[in-house]
């Protein structure tokens, strides 16, 4: 009976994460871009990452800047920190450009996931080989 | 061994959920559709719903919204004079105010015309990001005029559109469509979209040969349609203009031997809307509307209380100025919308015989509709509106009352809706002022009321199929009707239009990217008389293969006898396919055949040597390119 029940909830399961795409990009992200952490340190101006949407109990959300070990955020604010950003808006990647190192937002109609390879080497930061094909290198100026 | 088995399936079943649905393509993908604008904007408790979400559209390849109309259940295409309206399976044409188009929250409806087929069934789709088009809904919960039929065109977002895309369209017949849309967020606060279309429409032509002379039967086009958003926190301003030259077809003579049938059409708009707290806005809209219609025909164009005019060429100038509040109150169990909407139409019509006719319309409305959900499953809707129109001249002012009861009951598998509306068709400026009239208003005129019941059940299978049966009824009291012996426009007093319809749906999904889908209808409009088909199937395929979208679609429409011209009109299959290969994420490339079997709906006119397709049989080669 129990693994008839078991049987039953897999798409269940499987449903209740359908519905949470967005949130579980974000974790993946967060998973990929810190690897060999424990505990990541993130500061967001998003209402979508908080720490009671979050999947993944390694995430934790802090209230400034220099707590961090990311700031995550949908709209340009005066930072006062050296932290890697990952933006939620295409426009913020120019916005911070030497300092973000992503981005997972809307374009062409579309959302898309972006790393910044110049960046992400100044922060020492070695993406899985599964995000590798997101890695793109801006021109230089 | 049992045991090994199952371990070895719960594995596979586990294993392909992490290989497969946590890929982040996929997630992507999920993540897309998920977060798709319809959701955000449709109305479950406003009526029968048919929604064309994004992905539908661009699967279909839709070019314009004729596109949408023609796959529209219990509806048939149907040309009055020169502007292509849909009308109910079987019955007369709808009265010009059951039927508004909106852009966004934008109501395009002409003033003096009471509809807004004469520039929009037609209109080009490029910058729509998804089309609801709701059935048997009194249109309270849109904040605007009410009306049985809205379809919401919503714009693309431009937030989620940043960057540009060119689609460029041509046709067997050497025809022309392109369109080219740029959105760009700036800064924090003001982001914006902007949108450019152009097309040039050759359409097969028709021939009649009398009085040792041939006449030509054209509908081509030529549309210019500007549209553009900007959004500055919490304001967004909306700019529109719409320029369309079109061929009258038949035109209007009586021997239907046009020399000359064209009609040039215009329409600037601008709309503000501004939230000012919470769930409250206030809007702001102004409408200018030029129609022209050039025509020449020997054979005269009948006017009831006059000799024929071989020159037919009618003007209307319309203007309309609006302003609405709404505000919406959120509790646990309700959800109440309150609003007020103050308008002032007028507009100035030059009649065939150059006579200047003018008036005006100041129409105030207060509206209320609250959802109350009753238990987690159960949720009452309730509407109320209280309309006062007051006309400059000649026309008596009118009070309306309309009221809207409904309940929906909604569980995983279930999903049942009752509706009841009493409504009002509001009397247009055209019937007054009659253009086949050389004088004299139609001050008799009042407004039929409109009595709507809708039923719908719906059933959701384990494996996401659907099965959905409605039915609905409508009364129409005191109908207008066109008679030029009696004059021209006039109410059917004391008469009731009755018409009852039913649809049966079935909804396949074989997996995320490929459904399929058949509805059966059928109409009754308890009299012997058809106008169009009273029946028919409609079924859609949509299917995605590696860089490939596939979509087929066969509408079958019954036969019937024109009650209008006494002509016999075989059953039609309409025929349509569209292929697009997606050479990379950015640019694709399309075919598309419309009317493949050259069997689709055909209508008749009176005095003509046949029945014309409302569709013509063509092919398109579809490129877009988003850079």
């Amino acid at each position: 009976m129990k693994r008839l029940l078991l049987l039953l909830l897999t798409p269940l399961i499987s449903f209740a994460y359908i519905h949470n795409a967005e949130r579980e990009i974000c974790t993946q992200l967060l998973s990929a871009i810190f690897q060999n952490k424990k505990v990541i340190k993130v500061y967001s101006t998003c209402p979508e990452i908080s720490q009671n949407n979050t999947t993944d109990s390694k995430i934790i959300l802090v209230d400034t800047p220099k707590k961090a070990d990311l700031i995550i955020t949908n709209k340009y604010i005066d930072i006062q920190s050296n932290k890697p950003i990952f933006v939620r808006k295409y426009y913020l990647l120019k916005k911070y450009k030497k300092r973000a190192i992503g981005g997972f937002y809307w374009q062409k109609g579309r959302p898309n996931i972006i790393f910044e390879g110049k960046n992400l080497k100044k922060f020492n930061i070695i993406l899985p080989d599964n995000f590798q094909r997101f890695i793109e290198y801006a021109p230089e100026e | 061994m049992k045991k090994i088995l199952f371990t070895l399936f719960l594995f596979f079943r586990i294993s392909s959920l992490s290989a497969e649905d946590f890929d982040i393509n996929t997630l992507l993908q999920d993540y897309k559709k998920e977060s798709s604008l319809a959701k955000q904007t449709k109305k479950d408790t406003s009526g029968l719903l048919y929604l064309y979400t994004r992905e539908m559209l661009e699967k279909m390849q839709a070019r314009t919204l004729k596109d949408i109309l023609k796959t529209l259940p219990g509806f048939n295409l149907y040309r009055v004079g020169n502007m292509l309206t849909i009308t109910p399976s079987g019955n007369m044409p709808f009265f010009a105010t059951s039927i508004r188009i909106f852009v966004n929250d934008h109501d395009m409806t002409s003033s003096f015309r009471g509809s807004s087929y004469l520039l929009w069934s037609d209109v080009d789709l490029d910058y729509i990001d998804h089309i609801e088009v709701y059935k048997g809904t009194s249109s309270i919960a849109f904040g605007s005029e009410s009306a049985p039929i809205v379809i919401k065109l919503y714009t693309k977002n431009a937030n989620r559109e940043i960057g540009s895309k060119a689609r460029l369209l041509f046709d067997t017949r050497g025809s022309l469509h392109t369109s080219l849309y740029n959105a760009q967020r700036i800064s924090n606060d003001f982001a914006y979209f902007a949108y450019g279309h152009i097309d040039n429409i050759n359409n097969k032509k028709y021939y009649k040969y009398a009085n040792n002379q041939s006449y030509q039967y054209s509908s081509d086009k030529k549309t210019y349609n500007f549209y553009a958003n900007f959004i500055y926190k919490k304001t967004t301003l909306e700019l529109g203009a719409i320029k369309s030259k079109e061929d009258a077809f038949v035109g209007y003579g009586i021997q239907a031997t046009p020399e000359v049938a064209y009609v040039n059409k215009e329409q600037l708009y601008f709309h503000l809307t501004q939230k000012l707290a919470q769930d409250f806005r206030v809007q702001l809209s102004l409408d200018h509307i030029t129609h022209t219609l050039n025509t020449i025909d020997k054979s005269g164009v009948f006017i009831v209380d006059a000799p024929p005019t071989t020159i037919f060429n009618p003007k209307n100038d319309d203007d309309v100025y609006s302003i609405t509040v709404d505000k919406t109150l959120k509790s646990q169990k309700n959800r109440l919308t309150v609003g007020a909407f103050y308008k002032y139409k007028e507009f100035e019509f030059t009649k065939y015989n150059h006579a200047l006719v003018a008036n005006a319309l100041y129409y105030s409305s207060i509206y209320a509709e609250d959802v109350y959900l009753l238990t987690e499953n159960i949720k009452f809707v309730g509407s109320l509106r209280y309309n006062n129109l007051q006309y400059k001249k000649e026309i008596q002012k009118e009070k309306q009352f309309f009221y809207k009861t409904g309940v929906n009951y909604k569980d995983r598998s279930w999903d049942i809706q009752l509706l009841y509306t009493h409504s009002y068709l509001t009397v247009p400026f055209i019937d007054y002022y009659n253009p086949f009239r050389a004088s004299n208003v139609a001050k008799d005129l009042h407004t039929p009321t409109a009595d709507i019941y809708l039923t719908s059940v719906k059933y959701h299978f384990i494996n996401k199929d659907d099965l959905s049966l409605s039915i609905g009824k409508r009364n129409i009291k005191d109908p207008i009707i066109y008679n030029p012996q009696l004059g021209g426009f006039l109410n059917l007093n004391g008469y009731t239009g009755r018409y009852t319809f039913a649809e049966l749906t079935y909804l396949h999904h074989f997996n995320q990217k490929n459904k399929f889908d058949i509805t059966f209808y059928d109409t009754y409009n308890y009299t012997e008389k058809l106008f169009s088909p009273k029946w028919g199937i409609n079924t859609r395929v949509f299917n995605s293969y590696k860089k490939f979208d596939i979509y087929n679609e066969l509408i079958y429409k019954s036969s019937y006898k024109d009650v209008v011209t006494q002509s016999h009109l075989k059953a039609s299959y309409d025929w349509t396919a569209a292929v697009k290969y997606h050479v990379t994420k950015d640019f694709s490339l399309g075919l598309k055949g419309e009317n493949i079997l050259n069997k689709g709906l055909k209508q008749a006119y009176k005095n003509t040597p046949s029945s014309y397709p409302l569709i013509e049989q063509k092919f398109w080669l579809n490129m877009e390119y988003l850079f």
